[in-house]
């Protein structure tokens, strides 16, 4: 067993890009859990995809050795969050696990809106923070103004916060010092009944659920029979342990205080959900662990298998997939242009996309997604109100009162001048300016009521390259408002196409059904006649565009030299024309309805 | 109708100088002469006979050839290709052709094909042509449009193409031009091809009694100069109805003057169709000899083909050892992967792929039987008639029909 006052539990917490991940890495190096050798960059980062876009999307853990300066041992379990505002619940589960979180600000940056936001949600979970003051290596660092800036905006005392550098390595010893002294070990009664919070699970194919806990009271050992107290289901456990790098460390029981996990042979997936509490059968606690919010999603939208014979295998997909990431919602639905699939509601775009290229990527499914939604309030003149998540049950227009939709506050940091462009951005977004503060001489926070569905769809794409990367954005739901919404149908030769329809503004309804066609224009194939492509509100044609006919598709030459290579470029033609949906008589590929997604209005 | 005996080609490449829009495996005159010196050609075509008489002692072994086919003997045509084989010395031709007939047994009618270019025929070239026993020339005329020839990048102008023509009738009978359509413009420099300059290359044609004609319409292959051309938005594209308006005339005007269309872009007098490009598109085997060359051939356990080709290398071919140390198999085609192929190069040919040859080459199938379903569709989409030829439409849309076997 470990001694309890030699653990510390932390999380490392930042702005995305402030270098957790290299931070991250460069502790476990020192902690020689990793020689230089089997370094591969961002060991936390599992995922290819999470390498690739240099975010964290699930938790992680690992579990280190630290010899202090005055050689006490100490045990490290380390607990890296996902970095992006369409994660905050990810977020707020890690750190419900840990004492203390290393908050990493990068010397150049400056504090970001997400900096603050993962502060804010620290502290409102009683952690330790430990600031740090990364990438001082750069010519652009200015390591006392971002000390002074910690200090000043979030009014944490700064002055010994170590200065570093994760990628060269410089500083790494005295954060992992900071660590041992300043972040409290955990406090547990072992003799109290078993409470351990799941804050992160994923399937294994060999021992089932892999359960990540944090032991709060008791202990838990191979052969003890678990109860999920959200279900009252019962296990029986098949192994504990703790993380290493890359791998499963079992180990003979997990006791107060403790971060590891717990195997019991789960099947069903849903038996054992992200923030339930974890108890033994034969002396249950009395009252779960509290503090978890349930997941709300907020986007909605159809996914689709480009190939319907892929249904069950979507349908596995995802039931895997949730089994990770609890803010994963799907129900089956129909679509009279794709056929079955599922509703599925996300936190956010990212979060959508995320989920989209992992289903193609680790279970190599093609999909189709719908444009996305968020949750309407429509009030019918007959009282009823209805919830309304998908376009294609959109009332009669006659039949409606009016239609709220959800409002949030968006909290926008920027260099001050960028305000303009940002202002001008929002209004566009239908946002309304609520206040603007100086944090300091050069930046600003500005704070806008906006409509959930004009941030869904590429506002932080907008918003990035209207301040050159420099601006930052947190946002929170805050309220339904009324709302004039109508919904917006396209039509593909003379047919409705129900993926692509969306609720809409009835102001910006007209730039969008123009935008829309155009760009449809733009990814629908020629085919061998012409296809009108219009935009309309209830029967009344507002925009449209007309794909041209292609007049030939002949390859010209063909002789002995060259059959191999014909072959491959008529198989490749062939290949694209399989992955396109047929509409009626026409086909259409799957970025149609992405590029859907991602208008600029700004544009 | 027997199935097709087995042809021969080789493959020249060199050039004076690459065009523009070739893609072929060839090299310039200059790079050639630099990285080979003066006596380039002269190794080549020693590497080719060498080729040749490893092919023929291999069969006289009771051996395999490359990837376990079996090597031909009996061949009844040839088709020395490039690059340019004109560029050759008329000499190291007629040597290459005494090896080829020393190699294999060459049919006595066997049609023999060599390609060249205007800019390096003389008489005493076609003099010597025909003393070797070719009987066909093909000469890459492209266009009889000066600025068109300049943009397609050809060493030839529209004067030096005309006498090239008349002087090759007075020595052969069996002639082919080829032309290009659907020529883009670069813009600021020179416009897109117009249908006059389809109406003259076509008069021309007509009044020297030219029996054959391959009308291409240009293809943008990556690696061109052609391609970063369109790439970096220099060139003025022709318009797509524009250029199909000139296949039309294409077809109309060598219809009126008695040519027929046996192939997409292939047009001859009665009798003319090329025997050697014929077998491409009917399944038939083919030998490849020289730098980049491929082969198609059966193997030796009969029912399966396989397609390999020579390594692109001048240098290798003239140091190789064992030539089948710069082979590659392309592809081993089992009897489906054969009839598929079958089905989509015979639909190259106006009459469609041909059910008897069909029925030779695999035991006895139907065509109608083995692809009932296919045949149907394009039916019914009017892309083919009811005897598997090509509809006018099944010629605009031709990959239509192709990937319906692929």
């Amino acid at each position: 067993m470990t001694d309890r006052d030699k653990i510390r539990n932390f999380c490392i917490i930042a702005h995305i890009d402030h270098g957790k991940s290299t931070l991250a890495d460069r502790i476990l190096e020192m902690t020689g859990v990793l020689t230089e050798r089997e370094m591969d960059d961002q060991v936390l980062d599992n995922m290819d995809l999470e390498r690739e876009r240099g975010i964290t999307i699930k938790a992680q853990a690992v579990r280190l050795n630290y010899k202090a300066k005055d050689g006490t041992e100490y045990v490290y379990n380390l607990i890296d969050t996902p970095g992006h505002v369409d994660f905050n619940y990810e977020v707020s589960r890690t750190l419900s696990a840990c004492e203390g979180a290393v908050l990493v600000v990068d010397a150049s940056q400056g504090i970001e809106a997400q900096t603050l936001a993962n502060v804010y949600l620290a502290i409102d979970h009683d952690l330790e923070v430990v600031p740090v003051i990364n990438k001082i290596d750069l010519p652009a660092a200015q390591p006392e103004v971002v000390r002074r800036e910690i200090e000043d905006v979030i009014g944490l005392p700064a002055d010994d916060a170590p200065l570093i550098s994760a990628k060269v390595g410089i500083g790494i010893d005295e954060v992992l010092e900071q660590i041992a002294q300043k972040i409290p070990a955990p406090e547990g009664d072992d003799k109290a009944p078993l409470k351990a919070l799941v804050f992160d699970s994923y399937y294994d194919s060999y021992r089932g659920v892999i359960v990540y806990v944090r032991i709060f009271d008791g202990a838990v050992k191979r052969g003890d029979t678990i109860r999920f107290m959200s279900t009252g289901r019962d296990y029986t456990v098949t192994e504990v342990g703790w993380f290493k790098p890359g791998t499963l460390c079992p180990a003979d029981s997990l006791e107060a205080g403790e971060v590891g996990y717990i195997a019991a042979a789960i099947k069903d997936i849903t038996d054992a959900t992200v923030g339930d509490t974890v108890t033994l059968k034969d002396d249950p606690a009395e009252e779960p662990l509290p503090g978890y919010k349930s997941v709300q999603p907020m986007v909605f939208c159809g996914i689709y298998p480009v190939d319907g014979a892929d249904y069950e295998n979507l349908r596995d997909a995802l039931f895997k997939l949730k089994l990770n990431d609890a803010s994963l919602t799907f129900e089956p639905e129909t679509s009279q242009a794709l056929g079955f699939g599922f509703r599925c509601g996300f936190l956010g775009l990212l979060h959508l996309e995320i989920i989209q290229e992992r289903l193609f990527r680790e279970f190599d499914l093609e999909l189709i997604t719908t444009t996305p939604s968020v949750i309407y309030y429509v009030y019918l003149t007959n009282g009823e109100k209805i919830v309304l998540d998908n376009p294609s049950n959109y009332p009669d227009p006659a039949t409606i009162e009016h239609i709220e939709e959800p409002m949030v506050k968006a909290t926008i940091m920027t260099p001050k001048e960028y305000v303009g462009n940002i202002m001008e951005l929002c209004n566009d977004r239908r946002g309304e300016f609520i206040n603007m503060d100086y944090i300091e001489e050069t930046r600003v926070v500005l704070t806008f009521n906006m409509p959930l569905n004009e941030v869904i769809y590429d506002f932080f794409d907008a918003l990035k390259s209207r301040t050159r990367g420099y601006a930052s954005l947190d946002y929170e739901l805050s309220e339904y408002k009324p709302s004039k919404l109508v919904k917006l149908d396209i039509l593909l030769n003379g047919q409705i196409v129900d993926a692509l329809s969306f609720i809409v503004h009835e102001e910006k309804a007209y730039t969008r059904a123009r935008k829309i066609a155009e760009k449809l224009k733009d990814v629908i194939p020629r085919h061998q006649f012409e296809i009108p492509i219009q935009a309309c509100i209830g029967g009344k044609i507002i925009a449209r565009e007309t794909v041209k006919a292609y007049r030939k598709d002949v390859l010209a030459k063909c002789y002995g030299g060259d059959i191999t290579r014909k072959k491959k470029l008529l198989e490749k033609q062939k290949e694209g024309k399989k992955r396109m949906r047929q509409f009626g008589s026409v086909e259409v590929p799957q970025e149609a309805f992405l590029t859907v997604l991602k208008l600029d209005s700004g544009d | 109708m027997e199935t097709l005996l087995p042809g021969l080609y080789v493959h020249i490449p060199f050039c004076v100088k690459k065009c523009n829009y070739c893609d072929f495996y060839s090299l310039g005159i200059s790079e050639c002469v630099n990285a080979f010196g003066e006596g380039v050609y002269r190794d080549y075509v020693d590497a080719l006979k060498r080729e040749i008489a490893e092919l023929r002692q291999c069969r006289g072994n009771g051996a395999c050839g490359f990837g376990g086919t079996v090597i031909p003997e009996k061949i009844d045509s040839v088709y020395i290709g490039g690059g340019t084989p004109s560029i050759l010395p008329p000499d190291l031709i007629c040597e290459l052709l005494d090896e080829l007939r020393d190699g294999f047994v060459i049919a006595p009618d066997a049609e023999i094909t060599i390609e060249c270019n205007p800019g390096t025929l003389s008489e005493n070239k076609l003099i010597d042509y025909k003393k070797a026993g070719i009987n066909r020339l093909s000469i890459g005329v492209q266009s009889l449009n000066d600025s068109l020839l300049g943009f397609l990048g050809r060493i030839h102008d529209s004067k030096k193409a005309l006498e090239t023509i008349k002087l090759a009738r007075t020595y052969f009978d069996n002639v082919n031009l080829d032309f290009i359509s659907g020529v883009p413009g670069l813009i600021g420099k020179s416009r897109p091809q117009s249908l006059s300059d389809i109406e003259r290359a076509i008069d021309a044609v007509a009044e020297n009694g030219i029996p054959h004609v391959s009308y291409y319409s240009l293809i943008t292959e990556e690696g061109t100069p052609l391609y970063d051309w369109r790439e970096k938005g220099l060139l003025e594209d022709m318009d797509e109805g524009l250029e199909r308006e000139s296949y039309y005339l294409i077809k109309r005007r060598l219809n009126d003057a008695g040519y027929g269309q046996y192939e997409i872009s292939n047009f001859a007098l009665p009798g003319y169709e090329s025997r050697h490009n014929l077998k491409y598109w009917s399944g038939a085997e083919y030998v490849g000899i020289g730098a980049g060359a491929v082969s198609f051939l059966r193997h030796h356990g009969g029912e399966k083909y396989v397609r390999y080709s020579n390594r692109k290398s001048v240098a290798d071919h003239i140091d190789a050892g064992s030539f089948n140390d710069i082979r590659t198999v392309e592809e081993l085609l089992d009897v489906i992967d054969r009839k598929k192929e079958f089905m989509m190069l015979g639909f190259r040919k106006l009459t469609g792929p041909d059910r008897e040859i069909y029925s030779k080459l695999f035991n006895g199938a139907d065509i109608e039987l083995d692809f009932g379903t296919e045949l149907q569709r394009l039916r019914s989409e009017g892309l083919i008639g009811n005897d598997l030829s090509l509809t006018a439409k099944g010629l605009d849309f031709a990959n239509e029909i192709f990937t319906a076997f692929i």
